[in-house]
């Protein structure tokens, strides 16, 4: 009896292991639940056609095309042939930059943002790039995965 | 608002009193703390009434915010615009803020009811409960008197001489006679310069030249200069410095005083400057 004592019972053994295994399973369906509040991230949104890509004028200009709100945005020809799409909302705090197609860059009207002609920030406030969206040419239509 | 100004009958003077009476209350705000800051009214415990009044500045202000940016013009549009995404570079919270802030996550329909609640209600409110408190302040540690021993005891000289001057009539008097004065400034600048309305919001095109309101100037100067987002940090400090001047006062500069033998006044001298870049950043601002 003397040695029995010092061991754990069947009963409290038992006790332990299903309170552990309650704690363990809530704790995983707590970290998944939570998961649910933030809204489930698709990796790409889908392809929108928006032109021909012999539409596409040459380097340096930029043709105007409307994203899913409405809202301007370039899409362009680089250097080397690829196609990107700019968005025009301004990185610094919102506002819609203008293309000037003579000294090949974006500005801001708000606050003198200035950034080149693939959007990455040359001076002025803004610090990140302006929105790029995904561009695909398939069989010389044009295709802009819009966020 | 297009029909008050341009329907209505006495519809744009309204308008205009309105707002050259807006425009009036800042810039008499502004005369009102440049005087506290430079008779030092702020010091020997008055910081009740200086940061209660800081704050009121601060309502004024969101006041004028609103206010134009419920006319709903180009300006108002993309000042919102502007200040929502300033308000999102609050920590932790800034997207939840912007949210409560447009009723939503880009600027809609409830955005403006939003706006006018704040502009009608609860702004005001906020205006009236600091009021009283700047007031209580005022009242608990009394007026303070500028200049030194003697000039007070000519006071008291010219008081035993003269006697008391009183509330009433005295002082209501030369209030009336101020505030009639103003009115009619305001009513003459209202007919001169009449409020009108700007080209309508357009949420796809910001126009090639955009500034905010005069008051906003010297922010709007410090957004452009400063990048990314450690303007904004930089304006959320100077607002915070703003408020708790007197303690800055109390604690930093007049400590930094006696190094220098009180030869200089520290935050005479650093209050200065803070004047002289803010009113050169409004002039560049508006000859730009
Ligand atoms: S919003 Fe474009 S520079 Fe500030």
């Amino acid at each position: 009896m003397g040695e029995k004592e010092n061991l754990v019972s069947r009963r409290s053994f038992l006790a332990w292991l299903s309170a552990g295994a309650f704690s363990l399973m809530s704790g995983f369906a707590a970290f998944i639940g939570l998961g649910f509040l933030y809204p489930v991230k698709r990796q790409k949104p889908p392809a929108l056609f928006v032109c021909l890509e012999s539409e596409v004028p040459l380097v340096g200009e930029a043709l105007e095309i409307r994203d899913l709100k409405g809202r301007k945005v370039f899409l362009m020809r680089k250097a080397d042939g690829e196609l990107i799409t700019i968005g025009t909302v301004c990185s610094h705090l919102g506002c819609t930059v203008f293309y000037r197609p003579k000294k090949k860059r974006f500005e801001c009207p708000c606050h003198d943002g200035v950034f080149d002609g693939e959007g990455n920030p040359v001076s002025g406030p803004p610090s990140r790039p302006l929105e790029r969206y995904p561009t695909e040419v398939r069989e010389g239509k044009v295709f802009v995965h819009f966020a | 608002m297009a029909f008050i100004t341009e329907h209505e009958r006495y519809g744009q003077f309204l308008r205009s009193v309105h707002q050259w009476g807006a425009t009036f209350m800042i810039v008499f705000l502004l005369l009102h703390m440049l005087r506290v800051f430079v008779t030092g009214a702020y010091r020997a415990y008055r910081w009740g009434a200086w940061i209660a009044g800081a704050c009121l500045l601060g309502l004024t202000l969101g006041m004028g915010f609103t206010g134009y940016s419920l006319v709903y013009e180009q300006i108002s549009y993309w000042a919102i615009t502007v200040t929502s995404n300033i308000i999102t570079s609050v920590p932790l919270v800034g997207g939840m803020l912007k949210h409560l802030f447009l009723a939503g996550d880009e600027i809609n329909t409830a955005t403006l009811s939003r706006l006018y609640a704040l502009h009608v209600q609860i702004l005001p409110a906020g205006i009236a409960c600091l009021g009283i408190i700047h007031l209580f302040f005022v009242r608990l540690l009394g007026m303070y008197m500028p200049g030194n021993q003697k000039d007070r005891d000519e006071e008291k000289n010219i008081t035993a001489r003269e006697g008391v001057y009183h509330f009433f009539p005295d002082h209501a008097l030369s209030e009336i006679a101020v505030f009639l004065y103003l009115v009619l400034a305001i009513c003459l600048l209202s007919l001169l310069f009449p409020a009108k309305m700007g080209s309508p919001a357009d949420p796809l095109i910001t126009p090639e030249h955009i500034k905010p309101e005069w008051y906003f100037y010297p922010f709007f100067r410090l957004l452009k200069l400063v990048p990314g987002t450690a303007g904004v940090i930089i304006m959320g400090l100077i607002a915070v410095a703003f408020v708790l001047w007197p303690i800055l006062d109390q604690y930093v500069f007049q400590k930094v005083d006696k190094v220098f033998k009180g030869r200089m006044e520290v935050s005479l001298l650093v209050g200065f400057l803070v004047i002289l870049v803010y009113l050169w950043w409004a002039v560049v601002e508006a000859i730009g």
